[in-house]
């Protein structure tokens, strides 16, 4: 604590002394926030442009400014026709989408923290060779591995179930990665000691102690896992053939394909897409604060 | 004559469209899971008997229309032995033929799948369908009409149950080319050439068509109405041919029209822009399928008696001709456990009338199985007050007697139609040659073709 203090006032003045360097770090300052608030609207404005979109009817998002409203706003027109089209078969795509990626995270997160504990804390033979493994993993992009899994899952019969897209979404190579790294830095070892010296099981530790000291990677855990899942395609697509057990994604491209037989699919499919980022909105918006408390953590410790 | 004949060639199906299996998914089958024991050569395959009277059977369509479910009720009501399960999935080369390859290949293949004429062949090369003249499909062949039928036909073996296609159509504003002077629809090239002048001349803003810059089946339908065959199987190969002088009569039309900017290119086809020119007539035309007039009528419906429709513009005086752009078949994977009751359905389905009137109101399907089924169908009400009281049913059954019967596709379709938009769109960009462009695309499609382990050649 005391070197850290005398640390910054040491480098306070350090940096004040040559002419204009306070200049030059608000100037840096600025040209950050200026990236950042580029980087912002690069991301937010077809986000918007979603939402405006939803607003409008068929003949207006062809023929009004995209990023202004229509003529008739028919924002709820449209967002009853899309959870009652088809016999509301997108309520159904809702839930799945929502099974896939909670269920599918929260499970995730829980095996990646185990591991990640296990690989900080438990000295043992292979463990640099088990992580690197993992790590190998991270390279390898979910899209390659669908095929493979589809094969496999269809031999022992789970092809085309909730198990076919749940199954290979539990792993998350990066998130055991995360874990190991934040487990390393952030649970120590004395801690441990003492719990186990006061008789817990190693079970006991992991869940009562590991778990929460390690909460914050969990959450970015959680988000990057949930995110991931939500927007999955490829593995749905490969894996499933029935409808009632698409998620969001898979639901909507189908709509998207018959638009050129209906043009009123265009409406379904802008105010679907809309709805399907409101889920994501609500979790990053609830799950932030403790998600940026633990990437601060993280870099402090670090 | 309705009737399918094998192609003159006398070769070998195996030869044509069957090679190199190591290199394709269905030779991973065989490593991977073992599982390609019901995917040989269809011929070889032994025959699927017919299920036992007493026995219950649910048939799988994969489609991507959401409501071919409520169509196939019709028949689940009638047939408790032979239930239909639809089940959507994404557009063919949206994912939809990418999941039937797999499907295959893990042999979870559904019973029936819909799959779009230029894409038989591609399926045929991976043995991916059963032969549907093996299960009674022959019988039915007169009541489609030719030009459809034979669409799924190639060397001899007959592969899809024909559903839905698009005539190749002219859809005009009216209103706008009495506006710019013009008379009607333009009977010869010759006259769209100087309608186009007209338009763009005319000063306020807008011009006769968007160019649809790179879109290969666009392309495939005019040169098909010139008279061109880009594939052809002869002597046990294929023959690849995108420079006859009907393909390069059709680029060097376009061409000559882009270069005088009588054609909108700023508005792409489907895009936003596009829709608006539609709607406000600064984009005055669509040659497009016959199902355009759902995307016509959606983009402004308040508006009727401003369009009409019409055959397409004529090459010479001579013989008149038609194109296509789209269309799909109902096929029988390979290895699918009931194809004769596949069979039974799908004929059903394309050519009961009750069927094709649902389809058009369920699913909105282009130009039906046959002229007769159109003529009958609920689409036909006579004069149509959106095309200006047209009508609009008998003048797309004109125009399809007039649709040639011998176009084949390629075995590799979906990159073909890559290399085709690659080419033109960098021809249109940089101002370089179409004709060139064709011979590019033909050369990329033949060693597709090669690599594929298929003999081939260019035919020019």
């Amino acid at each position: 604590m005391t070197t850290t203090d005398v640390k910054k006032g040491d480098a306070a003045p350090a940096r004040r002394r040559p002419g204009g360097a306070t200049g030059a770090s608000t100037r840096s300052r600025i040209l950050v926030t200026a990236i950042l608030a580029v980087a912002a609207v690069y991301f937010l404005v077809p986000v918007y442009w979603v939402f405006v979109a939803a607003t409008k009817t068929t003949s207006d998002l062809f023929d009004s400014f995209g990023f202004g409203l229509g003529e008739e706003f028919v924002l709820f027109t449209n967002i009853s026709e899309v959870l009652t089209y088809n016999g509301g078969i997108f309520w159904r795509w809702t839930l799945n989408s929502l099974l896939y990626s909670v269920l599918g995270a929260l499970l995730a997160t829980l095996l990646a923290a185990a591991a990640g504990y296990a690989l900080a804390k438990y000295d043992f033979r292979g463990r640099e060779l088990v992580f690197g493994l993992v790590l190998g993993g991270v390279l390898v992009p979910a899209a390659a591995t669908a095929l493979p899994l589809y094969l496999l899952f269809s031999q022992i019969g789970l092809a085309n179930t909730y198990w076919a897209v749940l199954l290979p979404s539990l792993i998350s190579p990066f998130g055991l990665y995360l874990c190991r790294i934040y487990a390393d830095a952030s649970v120590p070892d004395s801690v441990i000691e003492s719990a186990r010296l006061e008789g817990a099981g190693e079970g006991r530790v992991f869940f009562t102690l590991g778990l929460r000291m390690m909460a914050p990677a969990l959450v970015t855990v959680f988000l990057f896992q949930m995110v991931g899942i939500w927007n999955n395609y490829f593995l749905p697509l490969v894996m499933l053939a029935d409808e009632g057990l698409y998620p969001i994604t898979l639901g909507l491209v189908t709509w998207q394909s018959y638009q050129g037989r209906d043009i009123e699919m265009y409406m379904r499919v802008v105010t679907g897409s809309m709805l399907s980022v409101i889920p994501l909105i609500i979790a990053i918006v609830v799950l932030q604060r403790y998600w940026r408390g633990g990437m601060t953590a993280g870099a402090v410790k670090g | 004559m309705k009737v399918p004949i094998p192609r003159p060639g006398g070769m070998s199906r195996r030869g044509l469209l069957r090679a190199g299996l190591t290199a394709s998914a269905l030779g991973s089958a065989a490593a991977l899971g073992g599982c390609a024991a019901t995917v040989g050569p269809a011929g070889d395959r032994p025959l699927v008997p017919p299920k036992d009277p007493d026995e219950n059977i649910t048939l799988t369509y994969w489609t991507w229309w959401p409501g071919l479910q409520a169509v196939a009720d019709i028949w689940n009501a009638e047939h408790p032995d032979i239930q239909v399960r639809a089940v959507t999935i994404p557009g063919g080369l949206d994912g939809g033929y990418a999941k039937m390859f797999n499907s295959l290949v893990a042999g979870n293949q559904p019973d029936l799948a819909q799959v779009e004429f230029f894409q038989i062949p591609s399926f045929l090369l991976e043995n991916g369908l059963e032969d549907l003249g093996r299960y009674g499909a022959l019988e039915y062949a007169d009541r489609y009409d030719e030009w459809q039928w034979l669409q799924a036909s190639y060397v001899g073996g007959h592969y899809g149950i024909p559903v839905d296609s698009g005539p190749l159509m002219y859809f005009y504003r009216a209103d706008k080319y009495e506006e710019w002077g013009l008379d009607g629809a333009p009977a010869t090239w010759e006259e769209y050439a100087e309608a186009a002048r007209r338009v763009a001349a005319a000063g306020d803003g807008a011009l006769i068509e968007s160019f649809p810059v790179g879109d290969a089946d666009w392309l495939a339908g005019m040169c098909m109405q010139a008279g061109a065959r880009w594939f052809s199987t002869e002597g046990g190969e294929w023959s690849v041919n995108f420079v006859d002088d009907a393909s390069v009569r059709v680029a060097e039309f376009w061409e000559g029209l882009v270069r005088e900017g009588v054609l909108n290119l700023t508005h792409a086809v489907w895009s936003t822009g596009w829709f608006q020119g539609l709607q406000q007539g600064t984009i005055g035309t669509w040659t497009v399928g016959s199902w355009g007039d759902a995307i016509i009528r959606g983009n402004d419906p308040d508006n009727p008696g401003r369009w009409k429709v019409s055959g397409m513009p004529q090459w010479d005086g001579g013989q008149r001709r038609e194109g296509t752009w789209g269309g799909s078949a109902s096929a029988v994977l390979s290895g699918a456990p009931h194809p004769h009751e596949a069979v039974l359905f799908a004929n059903w389905l394309s050519t009961d009338q009750r069927a094709v009137d649902a389809m058009i109101t369920e699913c909105g399907i282009g130009w039906a199985a046959s002229e007769e089924l159109n003529e009958n169908s609920v689409r036909n009400q006579g004069p149509d007050p959106y095309f200006s009281e047209q009508n609009y049913t008998s003048i797309i059954a004109e125009a399809t007697e007039h649709i040639p019967t011998d176009w084949e596709w390629g075995p590799t379709l979906s990159s073909t139609k890559d290399h085709i938009g690659d080419a033109f769109r960098s021809a249109v960009a940089e101002g370089t040659s179409f004709v060139d462009a064709l011979a590019v695309a033909q050369e990329n499609t033949v060693n597709d073709i090669r690599d594929k382990g298929l003999s081939v050649r260019s035919a020019s």
